[in-house]
């Protein structure tokens, strides 16, 4: 019950400032516009077609995807609970905070998500573009936790980045570029298989792929039953040895603590 | 008879962590050992029968006060009246040391510590050790930077000590036992712990959620509080459309909600205004009587100390200074009285001076500083011999008496 309280109040929070919501949507829309832009003018001069619209419904899906499944909980962790004392308020209460602040963000994951379908849809009607989506029933209840286990991914991931802070009070720099080796490793930029064969492989063996390259592509029917499980698979490992990382950083994390301006 | 097993009724277990308890019956010839254990079941490993009474000492202190009801696991009540005295908080030896980062000021000093940093240590708290009782309403007090707010976090296991033992309910804070937690609340001063943008009240169901306080007893709670504090037009408001002293309250309240039995308050009544802060000390004190709750409180406000707190522990540097009765240390300062005349004509001043020293002479108005017991002399002497318009005797104030603590490091 406490965890739809807290998803409740968030977004009670999140309509109280209505248009703050919409204004970080647009960042990655425009994102991907300006690539979607880039392709159609390279795909155009060699005269090919068929690409074209599986990459628009490839960044499409990436934007939605990216707003749904990317966590954002670095700098509210790091600066405001960790640097600046905030952590106070979660540590004198009976609650996980792993968990406190998963459910604080997820409806900002949610409703972003939701924005981007409708814009997302509405750019589609206006460019006539041809979004293509296969999910069979049998591929669906997997899917789902595909998407599920790629947010837990991102969240712990981003945490952890997070709590660094506990250590190196000014994370700023790392966190943005921990986001651009992300954005590149998880097919932000390309799809995977477009990447040199080095990229490709330090793609694979980087926890990125799971939280933005899968999710995206398997919406789009590329994976047998036995491919989504094996993506699944990968996933639960990655969040398990992530999770292990980020409950030693907390334990020890902690002990750093000064509660300083609070 | 062999191994009996007892266990702790869950209100008062709750209260007891792993370890080792020494237990001997009242005629001090059998020892009992008792393993006390967070499930409920309590192992009594050696003893010769299970005794009518038993008084327990060694778990970690001797200075008991908590009664405990044992039972036989059976169910059959075999002692009511078994007494097992805890402090509620117990310090010793705390220390919390800092590693302060420090640099020259202008751009070489930046330059200077890009390439080596140097750090000091601070000692915000060093070594101290108190006890404080269930039910005791303790004020806490230093000047700025004394360490009582690290104290307090130490207390509530915000963060860890460098060294030294703490001990709240039975429980060491830094472990954040979610059961510690539910007993404990800390309140600072000026600090938001509601929900900025919304209203106070929406913050206060979702801690029912997170202290599992039942629908009726959230009700009748809320409307304690805000009958006692005068919240109800409050709680509908979004928390950052309140004032500093609205807001208090509203933190104040949502921190009591789940009746915790330790309250650390830190600078509770800081900014409010004379009204508000006579409502806030009054419902501290109700809060303290009715609940018989632990309050350890930090203020700068003498006022508050004053009339909330008959112990104090005064701290400065991060030392101990002061542990005991606020009137002992009043008294102590106190042996000596000023007197103020206001004569009705100007008297020269070698012939008063015979009578006692003066401290100030303004021709009509003198004031004299005396022995507490020569008060009654003086004044009658003066009286007697002159014609006085005004005659008022005074006490150091008690922001005198601690200022003088502070600056001469001893009580």
């Amino acid at each position: 019950m406490k965890w739809f309280r807290i998803i409740g109040l968030q977004f009670e929070e999140i309509l109280e400032y209505k248009l703050k919501s919409l204004v970080w949507l647009l960042l990655p829309v425009m994102n991907n516009l300006t690539l979607i832009l880039f392709w159609t003018g390279a795909v155009f001069q060699k005269g090919e077609q068929t690409p074209l619209n599986s990459l628009t419904t490839y960044y499409f899906l990436m934007t939605i995807c990216g707003l749904f499944l990317s966590s954002h909980v670095e700098y509210e962790v790091s600066e405001l609970h960790i640097k600046r004392g905030g952590l106070i308020n979660y540590l004198l209460k009976p609650i996980s905070y792993y968990w406190m602040q998963l459910f604080e963000e997820l409806p900002h994951r949610v409703l972003q998500a939701f924005y981007a379908v409708l814009i997302v849809g509405c750019i589609a009607v206006v460019t006539k573009s041809n979004l293509t989506l296969i999910i069979r029933p049998e591929t669906f209840p997997l899917i789902v936790s595909i998407f599920i286990m790629g947010y837990l991914l991102s969240y712990t991931i981003k945490l952890s980045l997070a709590f660094l802070a506990f250590w190196i009070k000014e994370i700023g720099g790392i966190s943005e570029l921990f986001m651009i080796v992300s954005i590149i490793f998880s097919g932000g930029l390309l799809p995977i298989p477009l990447y040199p064969e080095v990229l490709k492989n330090i793609a694979h063996s980087l926890p990125f792929i799971y939280v933005g390259y899968f999710p995206v592509t398997s919406i789009q029917g590329l994976y047998s039953v036995e491919a989504l499980l094996h993506i699944l698979g990968m996933q639960i490992v990655w969040y398990m040895g992530i999770l292990a990382v980020n409950r030693i950083m907390w334990v020890y994390g902690l002990r750093q603590f000064t509660a300083v301006g609070q | 008879m062999g191994s009996p097993i007892i266990f702790i009724k869950s209100v008062e277990q709750s209260r007891l962590r792993s370890g080792l308890v020494l237990g001997s019956s009242p005629s001090g010839l059998t020892n009992y050992f008792y393993q006390v254990g967070r499930a409920v079941p309590i192992k009594i490993g050696v003893g010769s029968g299970f005794p009518d009474k038993l008084s327990l000492s060694g778990f970690t202190d001797s200075n008991p006060h908590r009664l405990l009801t044992v039972r036989k696991l059976s169910g059959q009540r075999v002692n009511s009246g078994l007494t097992l005295r805890m402090h509620t908080i117990k310090i010793s030896h705390l220390s919390k040391h800092f590693r302060i980062y420090k640099k020259a000021p202008g751009l070489i000093g930046s330059f200077r510590s890009f390439f080596k940093r140097e750090y000091e240590l601070s000692k915000a708290v060093d070594d101290i050790s108190f006890s404080i009782e269930q039910g005791e309403l303790v004020g806490f007090i230093g000047p700025n930077g004394a360490g009582k707010t690290t104290t307090l976090k130490c207390l509530s296991g915000l963060i860890y000590p460098s060294s030294g033992s703490v001990e709240v309910l039975g429980y060491t804070p830094f472990e954040r036992n979610h059961a510690f937690l539910k007993q404990i609340a800390l309140v600072m001063g000026q600090k938001n712990q509601l929900w900025w943008d919304l209203p106070a009240l929406d913050s206060f169901l979702l801690y029912k959620e997170i202290y599992d306080i039942s629908d009726a007893d959230f009700k009748k709670t809320v409307a304690d509080l805000s009958d006692l504090m005068g919240l109800h037009d409050n709680l509908t408001v979004q928390v950052r459309k309140l004032s500093l002293g609205q807001r208090m309250k509203c933190e104040l309240a949502a921190q009591l909600l789940h009746k915790p039995k330790i309250l650390f308050l830190d600078e509770p009544t800081i900014g409010l205004d004379l009204v508000v802060q006579q409502r806030m000390r009054s419902f501290i004190k109700e809060y303290n009587k009715k609940h018989t709750s632990t309050i350890l409180l930090t203020s700068h406000y003498m006022d508050d100390v004053k009339e909330l707190c008959k112990r104090v522990i005064i701290i400065n540097h991060g030392k101990l200074l002061y542990d005991g009765k606020l009137s002992d240390i009043i008294s102590k300062h106190t042996q000596r009285k000023k007197i103020t005349v206001m004569f009705e004509y100007p008297v020269e001043r070698v012939s008063l001076e015979k009578i006692a020293p003066i401290v100030s002479y303004e021709g009509e108005r003198v004031v004299f500083e005396v022995e507490k017991d020569t008060t009654a002399t003086l004044t009658n002497n003066l009286l007697s011999h002159y014609q006085v318009r005004d005659l008022t005797i005074e006490e150091p104030q008690i922001e005198e008496i601690i200022a003088k603590v502070f600056s001469s490091q001893t009580v």
